[in-house]
């Protein structure tokens, strides 16, 4: 898959993307530095209802709206930018369009109000498919068409050394949270 | 267990879906009594998590549907589309999701437990292995760690 060259937002040195696939969502730029956590953006482990990712995706919705996305993540926002992000990715499963879903999260109320219009506007889906959905998620990275970004990620984000085995993992390496020790799937 | 003649590794596609024509295989041997009896008892969607089950789950087909209409013949590729035309409608993600849902099975999920008695109940122990699926690919005579199979999906 190849990527457009975006310009630099971050003034830190950053080159463009490789050619490769791409398969999630934040921090896609080479930057390299680590992120520190970003107040108000949950782990994508997190789970609203039935599915992981969906909470950070509002978060990082509403976070936008008020100014509070640090840019390195305004970039590969939303559904437009490349199918293989996870935004987009939890989009198409939803069936929602991520404009939609913005328009409704700013509309105010709670993750779970907003997954239940999403599930109500979009595709049905079984707990099975969602939990198969969820579990496609979390493992994304290993073995499979992401884990060259995943290693390439772990080099540019500085987090050699680290157990990284998806992509989720490098999220939650590079926003200061542990992973490994704290085992998030064990709770999905 | 050695090898099985007639039984395909789970990674062998049908159509869009890896395990299918795995399934096909199981119900033809069954068929034919050259199923070896320890395959037999995980044989069918009675069970939950067994990958028979799973599959028909995903497809939306009964399994003795599955079975009668596979005895009746037909190559693989018209008993997937009889599936697919019987049942839940599925787009290309879809599928492709769920390859990548049974292939990594076993690996930080709910059945890494069951794998980990698996390794040790069935001889294993000392093999690269994280997923049923590669338990059941080494105790019939492959090496998918070796060969990386998940890359030739």
């Amino acid at each position: 898959m190849k990527r457009a060259a975006t310009p630099s937002v971050t003034g830190r040195g950053r080159k463009s993307e490789p050619a490769g696939p791409v398969c999630f969502q934040s921090r896609i730029l080479n930057l390299k530095s680590k992120m520190p956590s970003v107040p108000g953006l949950r782990s994508p482990y997190a789970k609203v209802g039935r599915l992981v990712y969906f909470g950070r995706m509002l978060d990082k919705i509403r976070l936008h709206a008020a100014g509070q996305l640090p840019p390195e993540y305004v970039g590969n926002l939303g559904d437009l930018a490349n199918p293989r992000f996870m935004d987009a990715r939890c989009c198409r499963f939803l069936g929602v369009g991520h404009a939609a879903l913005t328009a409704r999260t700013l509309t105010g109320g709670t993750d779970d109000v907003i997954l239940a219009w999403a599930q109500a506007q979009g595709r049905t889906h079984s707990d099975e498919d969602c939990d198969i959905w969820s579990m496609f998620m979390a493992k994304l990275g290993w073995r499979d068409a992401g884990s060259e970004v995943v290693r390439q990620r772990i080099a540019q984000f500085g987090l050699t050394g680290k157990p990284v085995a998806t992509m989720f993992d490098v999220l939650d390496y590079d926003e200061g949270r542990d992973p490994a020790t704290d085992r998030p799937w064990e709770k999905l | 267990m050695p090898s099985v003649p007639g039984l395909r590794s789970c990674y062998a596609k049908v159509g869009r879906l890896v395990y299918f024509g795995r399934m096909l295989d199981k119900i033809r041997l069954h068929a034919a009594g050259r199923l070896p009896a320890s395959y037999v008892a995980t044989l069918g969607d009675t069970q939950t998590h067994v990958l028979d089950s799973r599959c028909c789950r995903f497809l939306g087909v009964r399994y003795a549907d599955l079975r009668d209409r596979t005895l009746d013949g037909g190559p693989d590729e018209e008993l997937l589309a009889w599936a697919h035309a019987q049942g839940t409608a599925r787009s290309d993600e879809d599928c492709q999701m769920w390859n990548h849902f049974i292939l990594k099975l076993g690996w930080r999920d709910d059945r890494s437990a069951v794998l980990r008695q698996l390794v040790v109940d069935r001889g294993l122990s000392g093999r690269p292995i994280e997923t049923i699926v590669d338990q059941v690919e080494y105790e019939e005579g492959r090496d998918p760690v070796g060969d990386r199979a998940w890359e030739k999906i």
